[in-house]
């Protein structure tokens, strides 16, 4: 596993958690913000109409003297107030001019007399500590001049601590949320994450040698799913390829080994004991046989393998393949008369899009191969014809023909004909699959066939697009 | 003792049956499956040693067709091809052993002899006859410590009535597997052979039994 920040299904989680972190404490915050504005207006409300309660407790009364005004509760209105009640409400009330001062029982005496000035007959609130008040002035009717500064108050700590209680009731629900989403969110990714485990493994196991191991894709069927049948096509493509690989390997060291074994046991041989003259010179020409297969053999195969592997690039340019055929002749004559066979050719100018060494090579290959299979006294007919836009060359002999057992493998690499594995016959088994790897990388056809005009013998047919 | 050699290569043919006639064997040779199935189960070969890729026939199904009548000729499998499931494969069809080209002909003369004792249910390469000293996997023969020069030939014979000491051998069996296909039977070899082993090994060793053969005593 991949740890840390560089892992999708941590960051997944993180960006998750982050984003659950916000919207709990953001939606918290408001909730408590507006949980305690609407405890705070509660209360205000009853300080509001206890103010007027009190107001009302301010009146002008008979006295002696006249009229007095004073401040009296009726007992009702005075059981508002006091220890007993829920808040432990107290007022404070001072008449004007005079200061007479006015306390209920409960009210603290450390509060201070707010000043005058700063009231108005709209009510203020003020908090002191746990205390929460509200002040107002009574102004005397019909005169602008104040006639008392009324306070009504209340102990506000049961709020603040039912505020402390919901605190925490949040924050416990919001860290259970969070845990909950938390793993929620880790078996989600790692769900989603899963099949890129599985596709990593595989092709962990794949790398490792267990070449013939497929991810499962059973039951996903999502992007993840389409990207593993993806995968699997191309480990299947490269299975096979390294399975190709291996058999042209495999094949390529059998070949090697008979005409070493030749080389070997003919020089054991000859060391032995004393041998004649006559047979030193057959041990020796032996073993040139052996290795001029061997070498041959090694030509081919390099030359296979750099067309393979891309090393080896073809240089496309315009040539005419009659004059490369032409000039091919010149090298064949002697291999054709040896064998006595002769060799004819028709040929007619045709340019082609093409690498001049490479089609040099198709065209000795294939007359080559024509002049293997030719007994002797037969002949060969190479011809080349430009027809539109593809050029024609072709490889006519008068042997015994394919049999029609050889013909679909007849390019096949190491695949012969005859089968007999003679060191000195010169046939390595390669040349057409030589021939046909240059044809494909000049984007043309390559077929063989037997004659169908009534004689025996085989035709090679290539068509090269013309240049 | 007579070999047959089936390889499709012929300079490889051509070599190993020389280099085995060499070393004292009568060999035929075949040069595809065909020839080699025919042969071996016309003549009781001391050993066969097999290629496996040849044409039409090739190594395997001869082997196999051969096992189908004869289980008890030794086959050497000579192949290129020897990755593991091949060496499986021809020894559980039937092969006694199995040898990749390219090998010393060294091995393969050592590994005919161990087929050829293994054959003869005497695996021990040395065997007294007498005071007589045969050791099978060097090809030599001795008395008290010193050794007795023979022919390629003249050892071959001693060790086919080494291996049938106490039995009579007839003339057809000696025939049989000490001379090959192109030799003539009807030559005196096989007394011109007799007589010089009984001068370089003692008159009484190889005993005339009239009308019916030879006879080595143990």
């Amino acid at each position: 596993m991949i740890p840390g920040h560089r892992s999708i299904r941590w960051q997944i989680l993180g960006s998750q958690v982050l984003l659950l972190i916000g919207v709990i404490l953001g939606f918290g915050t408001l909730a408590f913000v507006l949980v305690r504005a609407n405890q705070y207006a509660r209360i205000d409300a009853e300080l509001e109409r206890r103010l007027g309660v009190v107001a009302f407790g301010v009146a002008p009364k008979r006295t002696a003297s006249g009229f007095e005004v004073t401040f009296e509760l009726r007992p009702e209105e005075g059981s508002l107030f006091g220890p007993e009640t829920t808040h432990d409400y107290h007022y404070r009330v001072w008449l004007l001019p005079d200061d007479t001062e006015f306390l209920s029982d409960n009210a603290p005496s450390e509060l201070e007399k707010p000043e005058l000035s700063e009231l108005s007959t709209a009510s203020r609130i003020y908090q002191y500590g746990k205390r929460r008040e509200a002040a107002k002035v009574l102004i005397r009717t019909g005169a602008d001049s104040p006639r008392a500064l009324l306070i009504v108050g209340c102990d506000v700590s049961s709020i603040a601590s039912e505020l402390a209680r919901f605190r925490w009731l949040f924050s416990a629900g919001g860290l259970a949320i969070l845990v909950l989403g938390t793993g929620t969110s880790w078996w989600i990714s790692g769900r989603a994450i899963k099949p890129i485990s599985t596709i990593g493994e595989t092709a962990r196991n794949i790398a490792e040698g267990e070449v013939s191991e497929r991810i499962d894709v059973g039951h996903v069927e999502n992007e993840l799913g389409e990207l593993a049948g993806v995968l699997n096509e191309s480990f299947d493509r490269l299975q096979d390829a390294q399975a190709r690989q291996a058999q042209f390997t495999a094949d390529a060291s059998h070949e090697l080994r008979t005409p070493a074994f030749v080389i070997l046991s003919q020089a054991q041989s000859a060391l032995r004991k004393d041998r004649s003259t006559e047979e030193y010179r057959r041990a020796f020409e032996i073993c040139e046989k052996a290795a001029k297969h061997i070498g041959d053999l090694v030509e081919g195969l390099l030359t296979l393998a750099r067309r393979d592997s891309g090393e080896d690039t073809i240089h496309h340019e315009p040539c005419d393949l009659a004059a490369i055929t032409e000039d091919a002749q010149m090298l064949l004559m002697t291999p054709a008369e040896k064998k006595g066979v002769t060799l004819e050719t028709n040929l007619k100018p045709a340019t082609v899009q093409g690498d001049k060494q490479a089609l040099r090579q198709l065209v000795i290959n294939l007359t080559n191969n024509a002049i293997q299979y030719t007994p002797e006294g037969g002949s060969i007919e190479v011809a080349v014809e430009s027809h539109g836009e593809w050029v024609h060359l072709s490889v006519t002999d008068d042997g015994p023909g394919i049999a029609e057992a050889d013909l679909p493998h007849i390019f096949d690499r190491f695949y012969r004909a005859d089968k007999t594995r003679t060191a000195g016959s010169g046939n390595v088994g390669l040349g057409l699959s030589i021939c046909q790897m240059i044809v494909d990388t000049h984007g043309g056809e390559i077929r063989a066939e037997n004659r169908a005009d009534g004689e025996t013998g085989a035709i090679f047919r290539v068509e090269l697009p013309a240049g | 003792m007579r070999l047959l050699v089936v390889e499709d290569e012929p300079y490889l043919l051509e070599t190993l049956a020389r280099e085995l006639r060499d070393e004292g064997y009568a060999v035929d040779t075949a040069d595809n499956g065909t020839d080699g199935l025919t042969k071996a189960l016309d003549t009781d070969y001391d050993t066969v040693v097999l290629d496996v890729m040849m044409p039409g026939l090739d190594g395997w199904q001869v082997l196999e067709r051969l096992r189908l009548e004869k289980s008890d000729t030794p086959v050497l499998m000579l192949t290129a091809r020897d990755a593991v499931p091949d060496r499986v494969k021809g020894l559980e069809i039937g092969a006694d052993d199995y040898l990749t080209k390219p090998c010393d002909l060294s091995e393969l003369f050592a590994r005919v002899r161990s087929l050829i004792r293994r054959s003869q249910d005497q695996p021990n390469p040395h065997i007294e006859i007498g005071d007589l000293l045969v050791d099978t996997a060097a090809r030599a023969v001795s008395r008290d410590g010193e050794r007795i020069d023979l022919t390629p030939r003249e050892y071959a014979m001693l060790e086919f009535f080494v291996y049938r000491r106490g039995e009579v051998v007839s003339r057809t069996m000696l025939y049989d597997h000490l001379f090959d296909e192109d030799e003539s039977s009807l030559s005196n070899l096989l007394d011109v052979h007799v007589c010089r082993l009984r001068k370089k090994l003692g008159s009484d060793l190889i005993k005339t039994r009239r009308g019916m053969g030879y006879c080595l005593d143990a």
